[in-house]
């Protein structure tokens, strides 16, 4: 809804603008490359929020300024289970975004926070979890899981992400570049911080392209064995390493970090054939953007290759 | 040699010949009180950054068909992008909601005849094919 003076404002489900090119990201067309660089684009799965958001457009000599204020809430599953899904949700959601566009040259900023939540049937097992932690972190010489514990859960936490972005395109050179930022309170969302840069050259209707990318956690990813002190009985004796691999589970480093080399051909006056060889690179003890990694986590430095080879249309 | 000569002698003709022929005339209403402007404010209509001309009127931007040569000039000219280009930074627009692209017109007769009966349509035509009817307000050689 245009509100004069350069406003909008929209209401409803929008595509949540997290990044550079949330509002477009899985347009394959609008994007150089295959698909936006998982190892920063993969930190925040949630693709829309409900709720409003404020647009301002004002032109500055030759500066185009955008601006972005959105309000709302979302989910978003996040793992499943033999009891089933588990869900975060993201409430209290308050973001602002700020552009300028000069020319070839558009940069980027956005920050926004959160606060966390866990639904659905397969938070049992991490609400049993949480539970074990509380009551044997209440026995003397046993805090440290009771920091855990708290740590690890999730509901009421803040989390915020912040990025900043630019793009360069000069008709022949295009090149996209973004840093990430995300940290929450909960051990169960891992701080992180990404990057990637993204180098194309335009020849005619072909666009040769360099892309790297990478993902660093900065929270604990997993705990030592807690030490019991003598006198415990054999089940807290039993007990705590179970809770603490329990723990361990929950926690996941993914760092990774991604090369690709690749070309886009705009064939026709509606599509575009895009190839790509990727090369993902997963330190030891992390599982990366995989699902489903034997064993929970690499154990040594993994290198996986994925060709692809797309064609996008757009109408 | 000679021959090649011959053909690089040719080929310059045929450029000039075509540079000639191939200019871009931005035009409004001839009853507009837009005046001349900039190929950054003409790029910024067409490209969906700015629905407004600088005096802060809207501006409601015509396009030729896709495919034809007065629009691949056009786009060139003024611009510096490729239709792809171009196509690529309207899809975005148009999927996040925030703007639609102008509407394709199908000759110069009839961007003439649009512009002439509503002063907050701009277009773009041949040249050659300026009349009274319409005022340029850019031109690109």
């Amino acid at each position: 809804m245009k509100l004069g003076g350069g406003f909008d404002l929209r209401l409803g489900r929008i595509g949540a603008p997290f990044f550079m090119t949330s509002d477009f990201r899985n347009v394959g067309y609008t994007n150089l490359s295959v698909r936006t660089p998982f190892d920063v684009y993969g930190l925040v799965p949630v693709r829309s929020f409900d709720g409003g958001d404020l647009l301002y457009k004002t032109d500055l000599g030759e500066t185009t300024l955008n601006g972005q204020l959105w309000l709302g809430k979302s989910g978003v599953r996040v793992s499943q289970n033999a009891q089933g899904d588990i869900d975060l949700s993201l409430s209290n959601i308050a973001g602002i975004n700020l552009s300028a566009e000069n020319g070839p040259l558009t940069v980027r900023f956005g920050t926004m926070k959160t606060r966390l939540g866990t639904n659905g049937s397969g938070t049992a097992g991490l609400n049993t979890l949480l539970g074990g932690l509380g009551h044997l972190g209440a026995m003397p010489g046993l805090e440290s899981l009771a920091t855990m514990g708290n740590d690890l859960n999730v509901n009421g936490k803040l989390a915020t992400f912040s990025g900043l972005g630019a793009i360069l395109d000069t008709g022949n050179w295009v090149v996209n570049t973004e840093y990430v930022k995300r940290k929450s309170e909960t051990t169960y969302v891992s701080d992180a911080n990404a990057w990637y840069a993204t180098l194309g050259y335009r020849i005619e209707t072909f666009t040769p392209y360099l892309s790297f990318s990478n993902r660093k956690l900065t929270s604990v990813t997993s705990y030592a064995p807690v030490a019991v002190p003598p006198g415990y009985p054999p089940v807290v004796q039993g007990t705590v390493p179970v809770l603490v691999a329990g723990v361990n589970g929950a926690l996941k480093s993914t760092a990774e970090s991604t090369s690709a080399l690749g070309i886009r051909w705009d064939a026709g006056k509606n599509y575009d054939v895009k190839a790509e060889f990727q090369q993902i690179r997963v330190p030891a003890g992390s599982t990366g953007a995989f699902s489903d990694v034997p064993s929970g986590a690499y154990m040594v430095d993994t290198k996986v290759n994925v060709v692809s080879l797309v064609v996008d249309f757009v109408f | 040699m000679k021959k090649l000569i011959k053909t690089i002698l040719l080929c310059s003709a045929m450029f000039s010949i075509h540079s000639a022929y191939a200019q871009v005339a931005v035009v409004v209403g001839a009853k507009s009180d837009i005046g001349t402007l900039t190929s950054e404010q003409v790029s910024s209509i067409y490209l969906g950054k700015s629905d407004k001309f600088p005096n802060g009127s809207t501006a409601l931007p015509l396009d030729q068909s896709s495919g034809s040569a007065i629009r691949g000039l056009f786009y060139d000219k003024v611009t510096g992008k490729s239709e792809a280009q171009v196509k690529a930074a309207w899809s975005r627009l148009v999927f996040s909601g925030k703007g639609t692209p102008p509407k394709e017109i199908g000759s110069s007769a009839e961007v003439k005849k649009l512009v002439t009966a509503n002063p907050s349509t701009i277009g773009y035509i041949e040249k050659s094919a300026v009349d009274s009817s319409v005022k340029v307000v850019f031109s690109a050689d």
